[in-house]
């Protein structure tokens, strides 16, 4: 039986993803504050943090609806 | 019990650990090459993702991070750690998983000879052999030179250097030997066990000892009173926006392009085995680096005024300072795994290159095992003899190497993933990027310039990559249909 294939949306949406992903990790539009958020979290490792999140969620998606097992 | 023995009892203990797992692996494992250095292409999850990381993740990390942490702070998380998170499971989809496929259909068990075979032609493998080599040994240099002063250093000089590298460089070899990938691939999940488990571990302890007893809070606070800079990130150098643009893309796409990584991808059992790792990896990150970057941050309140290099020993001092003996001695036995689960896999697949590569693969099944075992022992004595004689240069081409890698993932992945690509564009790309990087370097201050701007403010590994590019292209419309090969299927 032949691999089922990603819909041209799902491809369009990986792509998308990734670009949005990158844009969020080359930001230097954004103020890199130095603040304690809730009085122990540094304010950026809270946004690493977040951006690692979401990456990984889209890691979790993209294995799902993307990448086409070929065994 | 004073520190010394317990560090000997830990040492001894930990030998003996991962030479018993190597032998335990091996008498799991067939005596054809394929068994031996792939480990029969059957690795599964767990396994696999151990390799990989342990692999990935070497001794820099536990020892470097921190020392670059202590001065830059939580800016070297945040320009490292994520775009890898994503960088490198996307690589792996993108030239892990068809190369996998393609080496499994082609009969190939070294990356050369997979892309010599894929184009039907022996110049590109020995291309690639050589750039492989090249950019390898001085990260196993380095490596040694790691773990020998780690060892001096935690024996108060009772190991001299030169004896604690070739031990290490002997205990690697002999597991290597016995078993090939499976052996290696088993100690690895032991030493990745080790020193993620130990990293884990020593983050909240250092961090209540820095605190003053308040846990992580009370760490972050006297960060923020010793210097609020350290939580933020720096705006010059390589965090100035075409330096941090040029080493996202270097530190996302060399991974993959490591020999020894790219060979153990090829020993998955199935692509469900390669997505599952690729969901576990940016966790097992974000595990080992959180916590080997705030070991440097913390150590700049603990230990302040370290001034340059000084920094690189802040790892073990904070280990010296804040835990028991029993402890400090694993943490110093975690710089050692680190190494060693690098330093195996890089010994058998160098020695598998030599064996298959550079050699014909042999008619005899236990011929290349053979081979590849002899030829273990010659990259090891070449290891230890570039060290001893080698000097500082050495030392300073681990970074162009790092950046070095990226020159041949064009070539890696449009052999996989472009089915109109040929010989003449893999021979171009590679030896058009390597120019190219190479003249930038020189921009950039000669070789101790990796890290620094080249043109227009971006890293020679930029310049190089984008010739990799167009020397693909360019290499492929011109060179005609010859040394198309074998064409990959090209799905996702």
């Amino acid at each position: 039986m032949l691999p089922r294939m990603p819909t041209t949306l799902n491809k369009t949406i990986a792509w998308a993803g990734a670009l949005a992903l990158l844009v969020l990790h080359l930001d230097f539009w954004r103020d890199r504050g130095t603040a304690l958020l809730m009085g122990w979290l540094p304010q950026e490792l809270a946004w690493r943090m977040g951006w690692m999140l979401l990456s990984t969620l889209y890691l979790v998606w993209f294995c799902r609806s993307v990448w086409v097992e070929e065994d | 019990m004073d520190p010394l023995t317990s560090f000997f009892i830990a040492l001894v203990a930990y030998v003996a650990l991962v030479l018993g797992v190597g032998v335990m692996a091996t008498r799991r494992a067939g005596s054809s090459s394929e068994e031996y250095f792939l480990a029969g292409r059957g690795l599964g999850t767990l396994v696999l993702f151990m390799a990989l990381f342990g692999t990935n993740c070497t001794a820099f990390v536990l020892v470097g991070i921190p020392g670059q942490s202590y001065h830059d702070g939580l800016g070297v998380f945040s320009i490292n750690a994520p775009i890898i998170a994503l960088g490198i499971p996307l690589t792996f989809w993108a030239i892990g998983s068809p190369a996998r496929r393609l080496a499994r259909e082609l009969g190939a068990m070294t990356p050369a000879e997979l892309y010599s075979r894929r184009f039907g032609s022996r110049a590109v493998g020995m291309v690639m052999f050589a750039f492989f080599t090249v950019y390898t040994l001085p990260y196993m240099v380095t490596a040694i030179r790691g773990a020998a002063v780690t060892l001096t250093v935690v024996t108060e000089g009772r190991i001299p250097e030169w004896i604690g590298g070739a031990a290490v460089l002997v205990v690697a070899l002999v597991y290597t030997s016995l078993g090939g990938m499976r052996a290696t691939a088993w100690t690895n999940v032991v030493q990745g066990a080790i020193f993620l488990g130990f990293m884990i571990a020593a983050f909240f302890v250092f961090a209540n000892g820095v605190g003053g007893g308040e846990g992580i809070g009370g760490a972050m606070r006297a960060v923020r009173d010793h210097d609020p800079d350290l939580l933020g990130v720096k705006e010059t150098g390589l965090y100035a926006p075409a330096a941090w643009t040029s080493w996202s893309l270097a530190i996302s796409l060399t991974v993959v392009a490591f020999p020894h990584m790219l060979v153990r991808l090829m020993a998955a059992d199935s692509d469900r085995t390669l997505k599952n790792i690729c969901r576990l990896y940016p966790v097992a990150l974000i595990a080992l680096w959180a916590p080997a970057v705030m070991v440097g941050v913390f150590g700049a309140v603990a230990f302040p005024g370290l001034e340059g290099k000084e920094s690189d020993r802040i790892f073990s001092m904070m280990v010296t300072e804040y835990l028991p003996p029993a402890l400090s001695a694993l943490g110093f036995l975690a710089v050692l795994a680190a190494v060693m689960s690098t330093l195996d896999a890089q010994i058998l697949t160098l020695g598998s290159m030599l064996s298959r590569d550079i050699l014909r693969p042999s008619k005899d099944p236990k011929g290349d095992v053979r081979r590849g075992r002899a030829f273990g022992v010659v990259i090891a004595v070449a290891v230890f003899v570039l060290w001893r004689v080698g000097g500082q240069s050495i030392f300073s081409l681990a970074s162009v190497s790092f950046s070095g890698y990226v020159t041949l993932t064009p070539a890696l992945f449009l052999g996989l993933r472009w089915r109109r690509f040929n010989a003449a564009g893999a021979l171009t790309s590679i030896l058009g990027a390597n120019a190219v990087y190479f003249l930038a370097l020189e921009a950039a201050g000669g070789l101790g310039g990796a890290m620094s701007p080249a043109w227009f403010g971006y890293l020679p590994v930029m310049w190089g990559f984008l010739a990799g590019c167009a020397g693909a292209v360019l290499g492929t419309y011109l060179g005609g249909q010859r040394g198309a090969g074998v064409a990959p299927a090209t799905g996702t």
